[in-house]
């Protein structure tokens, strides 16, 4: 197995929050090239994600940043030319055309690119939705495995990525490729941010540190036993219904933030 | 009935539109018509009682990679929104048993068995269009069948058995509640391809005894 502990790292969709955090945890082991369709200096004169979401830097030698549109093979494909790894954080939510063009053909160009330029290991990400408002979501189910099956309905955002990550799947076996797929839902900052003691949480939320942490356990691991290994990068929380089990075990990333300040009382706050 | 057939210029929506032409109202539509405009979608499903939506089945491995899968996955996507909310009762989604080339010959593969498409955008194609409907009727509001046919001649599934699976694909009832979509294998040689569907109204043609 192909872990990459060093080398040279291109990340598609840098300009996200869930990049910015990769790359503050890859830097200092990897040689980063960081891909997005906006160059930097642009996406940092708009506003963060949400509050407390981390913004990509400006980064400096030997990282690079490079205007790379995902739907164009022969940028993808220059992109990934001499990296020994590939993560794909490219994502595009309302737009009934471009979500279609970037979380599935993008996907697509992704993979291509990594056959050909002969880099086995990539990193892909996509949502684990808790809540899609019909029968077949997971909404009322409890111990719900990392392996469990997507539904995502109609729902555009949900849909296209899900699309996206069969298309990945159908890559990962076809060449035995090593490819870690990473379910994230909500994000806090590791303390909670401005959100108050007892406010309460969702089943599946994650800090933003530990989600740029596990890129670097995503791209090392050498347990993984599958060509297409999914992971759900999720805070311990106790409501029972996701875990870190997998991650734990075939990656040996276990966050570090849990929010346990935000599903205790007032009276269990104050025992701390 | 007033039938939409899509990929009415494939070898398979050609066969239909001539063979369901002799009883129904068919609106055949080929790949020059853009599902992928919503507008465009409307209009063609407006007092549609079913849509046979075939384009998938035949996905042409000269176009370009990225139009072949924008057409399958965002046209399918454009056209179920379209026919759910006209109040379309029934999509029947033609597809493709190539999916399963890479098992073992002397396997006989049912509805059960996980698709295998290679990863290349024309193997892909049919496998978002399937995905895409499986994923409307799941959610409700609208129902799909989905057939997977082998190649239209004595080697894969006859004509005439392609024709007959899709009429009785039109008229299966879901008997079972909680069930908006039904997958079947169509082939005309029941040494490859069953269908585990026995006790359906559907008949199964190739049906391995």
């Amino acid at each position: 197995m192909a872990s990459v502990n060093s080398g040279r790292v291109c990340i598609f969709g840098a300009g996200g929050p869930v990049a910015a955090s990769a790359a503050q945890s890859l830097k200092n082991d990897y040689e980063l090239r960081l891909t997005d369709l906006k160059d930097v200096k642009d996406i940092l004169k708009g506003e963060p994600q949400s509050k407390g979401a981390p913004m990509p830097k400006v980064p400096e030698p030997p990282h690079e940043w490079r205007c790379v549109d995902v739907t164009d093979y022969k940028q993808v494909r220059s992109a990934a030319e001499g990296m020994d790894a590939l993560i794909n954080l490219t994502v595009l939510r309302p737009d009934p055309v471009l979500a279609f063009h970037v979380n599935l053909i993008g996907a697509y160009n992704v993979m291509k690119a990594a056959v050909d330029c002969g880099i086995t290991r990539i990193i892909h990400t996509g949502p684990r939705h808790i809540r899609l408002n019909h029968e077949g979501d997971y909404w009322y189910d409890f111990d719900i495995p990392d392996e469990a099956p997507l539904h995502p309905g109609s729902d555009l955002y949900a849909l296209t990525k899900y699309l996206g990550g069969n298309v990945v799947r159908v890559f990962a076996e076809a060449h035995k490729l090593e490819v870690v797929t990473f379910l994230y839902c909500g994000f806090h900052p590791g303390d909670g941010g401005d959100l108050k003691d007892g406010s309460g949480i969702g089943p599946f939320f994650t800090s933003w540190e530990d989600t740029g942490e596990a890129f670097r356990y995503g791209l090392r691991s050498t347990k993984l036993t599958q060509p297409y290994e999914v992971f759900d990068i999720v805070a311990q929380l106790p409501h029972g219904k996701f875990g870190t089990t997998k991650a734990e075990r075939l990656l040996g990333w276990t966050p570090k933030h849990n929010f346990e300040r935000l599903y205790k009382s007032k009276a269990g706050n104050a025992k701390e | 009935m007033k039938l939409l057939i899509t990929g009415a210029d494939n070898v398979l929506g050609e066969c239909a539109v001539r063979h369901f032409s002799k009883e129904h109202e068919v609106r055949g539509v080929g790949r020059e018509t853009d599902l992928r405009d919503p507008v465009v979608a409307a209009s063609l499903v407006e007092g549609v009682g079913a849509v046979l939506h075939l384009d998938g089945y035949a996905a042409d491995a000269m176009q370009a990679e990225f139009e072949l899968l924008d057409m399958s996955a965002r046209g399918t996507y454009v056209l179920m929104h379209a026919a759910r909310d006209a109040d379309v009762a029934r999509v029947v989604v033609g597809s493709t048993l190539d999916f399963f080339e890479d098992y073992p010959e002397d396997y006989i593969i049912n509805e059960d068995w996980r698709p295998l498409p290679k990863p290349e955008a024309a193997s892909l194609s049919p496998l978002m269009v399937e995905l895409t409907a499986r994923e409307f009727a799941r959610e409700g509001g609208i129902e799909a069948v989905c057939l997977r046919f082998g190649a239209l001649d004595d080697s894969g599934t006859l004509e005439e058995d392609a024709m007959k699976a899709i009429e009785e694909a039109l008229k299966l009832k879901f008997n079972q509640p909680g069930y908006r979509w039904g997958l079947f294998h169509v082939h005309s040689d029941g040494n490859r391809f069953a269908s585990t569907m026995l006790t359906n109204p559907l008949r199964i043609i190739g049906q391995v005894d």
